[in-house]
């Protein structure tokens, strides 16, 4: 076993060297991720990690104990960081989340709980809360999550989460089983009552379904990670406000950063960049994502885990097995990670150029509460007017389409499947494109540049049967995001139940609102029973990485 | 399978689908079409003003060739006159014919030609001498750094030789999306601050400058080129294949294939990146040497040449620009074989 002495630190950051030796990181990797890696081939896993915090404060410890895989590391900070007289004591409680995407790419349920069954003693193991959850569960999302804190005046956070609270309360008084309580006591080892609901549950039995329906009418890979980025995002959000937690923490890499710096690139999401890679991502409010492990190259990563044997659990996920030129993503993360080799500053420089980005629109005022924000992603919008001398102008101006007697959105998806991929062609359809189309020029309208591109891959599927649980009906209230994504599919913003809402500002997380919670902190920190998790949530390394391998 | 029928005018069967939005149109529609988009971005961008004496950069490849055919087709339409204006790189075996391919296409359209060489403006250096005088330096040549920075130079000179209002370049969408990755790969923060328009307003005294393909993609311009039979020169430069962009146009046809509006999408990103303030460079003043727009003491043609005349070729290059001011002796007589300076002699 090499000894840790051997490990080069190409980025040197004075402040977090002293925890490298510690950096808990857990990713996954695929196996092209590993080609540069010298062989070393670290056990991938898939989870995403969720920790809570009682302090705002992060120090680099924390910030580190809060990766995904350091499991090893979580409990030894627990046990030496969390107590009193440590002086480098923990100063939040992180929780743990592990989304299940199995439904998105067609998995079995037995498949999928037999990954459970390997990453709950895994997640157990930990000691921290954690928390599983199934990413079909984003369709019975409530409204509030996208609604309700849109349209409050900034620094009403308590109204929406007791929206928030009573919505749960019903879920359980319905015996729906939406999501996990809260799990009280910090030092118990939290009860795995999550699971068993939320995969035996009767809404989820048509969920899964619907979800990998949705995932096969989206006809490139591209945007089929980009769907799975925004559903996957969603869902945290809310679990992370559900449980009361003020960050949400990404296992992100600054290799994973550069890809996903190009990688947003070349999807035209270059005003939001500084969103996307960014240590602190506040976009969503009351609810901020941060990247600690944006210092750590994937390698370094990679030595950690072999160093100090991180338990992981394999997933495949999207883009596995995919090729490398199936989608934007896998293509340039094979062409950084190769460029990497030949040219081997190439990360830190592209690293280091988003760190020149800022949030704020390049000529515009200061991203100001008023500019309309993008329904998916929640970026204020970056499109021009349609015949303005841009990009945007050049594919929407009436010149480009002029040409084309049909209307517009007819052009952008040309006819193909209209119900399920395959089944029934064109016939049947006319009437849905008719009726679907105004409101999908209306939904349209609310979407960024890059999230246009990406509903133009999203091929119309039928909208389901009335009846089905996630049907129309009684179910829409509570759909969540889907309000919203799910319209373009099923024509269900005719529904009277779907009024478009133009989300003109979030709640900032106001000074007045963190010294509420700073009490909290401190009082958690001394004793750890009664603990309020206050903080955060992560997501899994690089959001996510998979490895292709089985 | 037989083509689809075009989408416009619904007669003949479709030549091409257009990368931006999938329509499947005819020859005949497309070119239209493009000729109508381009004019749309003149328009909207306020790029040439009526009246304007426009001088086209024409290399004889095939962006230069389609953008002098698509303004001299709407010359009348936007009320400008064109200028065509060649740079003689004196590049051996690849400039000659390419030369004669803008000659041709003068001659064709009956557009005035003016070519300015390097070899006159830049006190007898040629890109060949500069391929020679940088082979030893280094890993690579960097010829495309001298070419592009001193070319920008001698088109300015031909524009105002002419007495050009404007200078039209035939960048396209593929141009912009592989400088804005190739950008990013190398960190250059100022450069991705300023690009991302159709061009510069022309500040301090220089030209401005436009781009009115800048949205179409290179496909299309071929294509445009292949539908209206023009002539062009399509070889690569000889010394192309050293550059660092191949990296990035490599990546780029592959972010084309997996999905078509990838170019544009790159291109909106550039417009719409925000640097913080102290990624955007000062504000530009003169050169001392030549007066031209700089924002350092000398502009970058002059440093470039400064470094040649000095046999230090890359002393304006990346990190060798730091021995240019302790070092820098204006005036000094140009001596491509003279030693540099700071190199100790050994004694024996």
């Amino acid at each position: 076993m090499p000894s840790a002495g051997t490990v080069s630190r190409p980025s040197t950051s004075t402040s977090s060297e002293p925890c490298w030796a510690r950096t808990g990181s857990s990713f996954q990797a695929r196996r092209s991720s590993w080609r540069g890696l010298g062989g070393l081939r670290p056990a991938p896993w898939s989870g995403r990690s969720l920790s809570r915090c009682t302090n705002q404060k992060l120090c680099p410890e924390c910030v580190c104990a809060a990766h995904l895989t350091s499991f090893r590391l979580l409990n030894r900070r627990r046990n030496a960081g969390l107590s009193q007289d440590s002086a480098k004591r923990l100063r939040f409680v992180p929780g743990v989340i592990f989304v299940d995407e199995g439904a998105a790419f067609g998995k079995s349920l037995e498949e999928r709980s037999k990954t459970l069954a390997e990453v709950k003693p895994i997640l157990q193991a930990t000691g921290l809360p954690w928390h599983v959850v199934a990413l079909e569960e984003v369709f019975s999302l409530p409204p509030s999550v996208l609604r309700c804190s849109a349209q409050e005046p900034a620094g009403s956070e308590g109204a929406y989460k007791a929206a928030v609270d009573s919505f749960l309360q019903q879920q359980h008084v319905l015996g729906a089983g939406g999501g996990p309580g809260p799990t009280q006591g910090k030092e118990q080892p939290p009860q795995p009552r999550l699971d068993p609901q939320s995969l035996a549950s009767p809404p989820a039995a048509a969920q899964p379904e619907a979800l990998s329906q949705l995932f096969c009418s989206v006809r490139t890979l591209t945007a089929k990670e980009e769907l799975l980025q925004t559903l996957r995002t969603h869902l945290i959000l809310h679990m992370a406000r559900a449980h009361g937690y003020s960050k949400v923490m990404t296992g992100d890499s600054c290799t994973r950063l550069a890809i996903k710096l190009m990688t947003n690139l070349a999807l035209g999401r270059g005003a939001f960049l500084a969103w996307d890679t960014g240590f602190s991502d506040e976009r969503h409010g009351d609810v901020v994502v941060v990247r600690p492990m944006r210092d750590h190259t994937l390698k370094e990563v990679a030595f950690y885990n072999r160093l100090f044997s991180v338990p992981s659990v394999f997933t495949p996920a999207v883009d596995t097995k995919a090729p490398e030129k199936a989608s934007i993503h896998r293509l340039m993360e094979a062409f950084i990670l190769r460029l990497q080799t030949q040219f081997p500053s190439t990360v830190s420089t592209v690293y280091r150029t988003s760190e020149k980005l800022v949030k704020a629109p390049r000529d515009g005022p200061a991203a100001g509460d008023s500019s309309p924000c993008c329904l998916l992603c929640m970026c204020a919008l970056d499109v021009d007017a349609a015949d303005s001398a841009t990009a945007f102008g050049a594919q929407t101006s009436r010149l480009s389409q002029m040409q084309s007697p049909t209307p517009l959105t007819e052009t952008r998806t040309p006819p193909g499947p209209c119900c399920s991929p395959g089944v029934g062609r064109v016939q049947g359809c006319g009437q849905g494109a008719c009726r679907r189309e105004d409101p999908q020029a209306c939904i349209e309208e609310q979407l960024c540049y890059s999230c246009r591109m990406n509903m133009k891959d999203l091929v119309s599927a039928c909208p389901p049967a009335p009846g089905q649980a996630w049907g129309r009906g009684k179910a829409v209230p509570s759909r969540g995001c889907w309000q919203i994504l799910w319209p373009l599919d099923t024509g269900l913003c005719c529904s009277p139940h779907w009024t478009p809402c133009r989300r003109t500002s979030w709640p900032r997380p106001s000074s007045a609102h963190r010294g509420t919670e700073a009490p909290t902190a401190v009082a958690c920190g001394a004793g750890a029973s009664g603990l309020v998790p206050t903080a955060a949530f992560s997501l899994g390394p690089g959001s996510c990485r998979r490895s292709g391998t089985v | 399978m037989p083509a689809p029928p075009c989408a416009s005018c619904h007669a003949s069967r479709a030549a091409l689908r257009r990368p931006r939005s999938g329509q499947a149109l005819c020859g005949a529609c497309f070119c239209a079409a493009f000729e109508a988009e381009v004019l749309h971005t003149v328009l909207a961008g306020r790029l040439l003003p009526p009246g304007a004496v426009v001088a086209v950069g024409a290399s004889g490849g095939k962006d230069s060739t389609v953008l002098a055919h698509v303004l001299r087709a709407l010359t009348p339409r936007l009320g400008i006159s064109l200028q065509l204006v060649a740079v003689d790189e004196g590049i051996g075996g690849y400039r000659d014919a390419a030369l004669a391919a803008v000659r041709r296409q003068a001659a064709r359209w009956e557009l005035p030609l003016t070519v300015v060489a390097y070899e006159d403006l830049f006190g007898g250096w040629t890109m060949d001498a500069v391929a020679r005088s940088t082979a030893g330096s280094g890993r690579s040549r960097s010829c495309c750094t001298f070419c592009g920075v001193l070319r920008r130079r001698a088109l300015e000179e031909g524009a105002r030789r002419v007495g050009a209002t404007h200078i039209v370049t035939g960048h396209n969408a593929d141009d912009m999306a592989e400088t804005v990755l190739m950008n990013f790969l190398r960190g250059d923060a100022g450069r991705l601050a300023r690009g991302g328009g159709l061009g510069s307003p022309g500040e301090g005294g220089a030209l401005p400058r436009c781009r009115p393909l800048q949205f179409a993609s290179q496909k299309e311009v071929v294509l445009y080129a292949h539908f209206r039979r023009l002539d062009y020169f399509s070889e690569e430069c000889v010394y192309a294949p050293e550059a660092f962009r191949g990296h990035a146009r490599d990546l780029l046809k592959r972010l084309e294939a997996a999905r078509p509006s990838a170019v544009l999408d790159l291109v909106h990103s550039a417009e719409r990146l925000a640097l913080a303030p102290a990624a955007r460079t000062p504000r530009p003043g003169a050169c001392s040497r030549c007066g031209a727009l700089a924002s350092r003491a000398l502009c970058q043609a002059c440093a470039l040449l400064d470094g040649l005349n000095r046999g230090r070729p890359r002393l304006a290059i990346g990190k060798g620009r730091r021995g240019l001011d302790e070092e820098a002796m204006p005036g000094t007589p140009g001596d491509p074989a003279r030693a540099p300076t700071s190199k100790a002699v050994p004694t024996f």
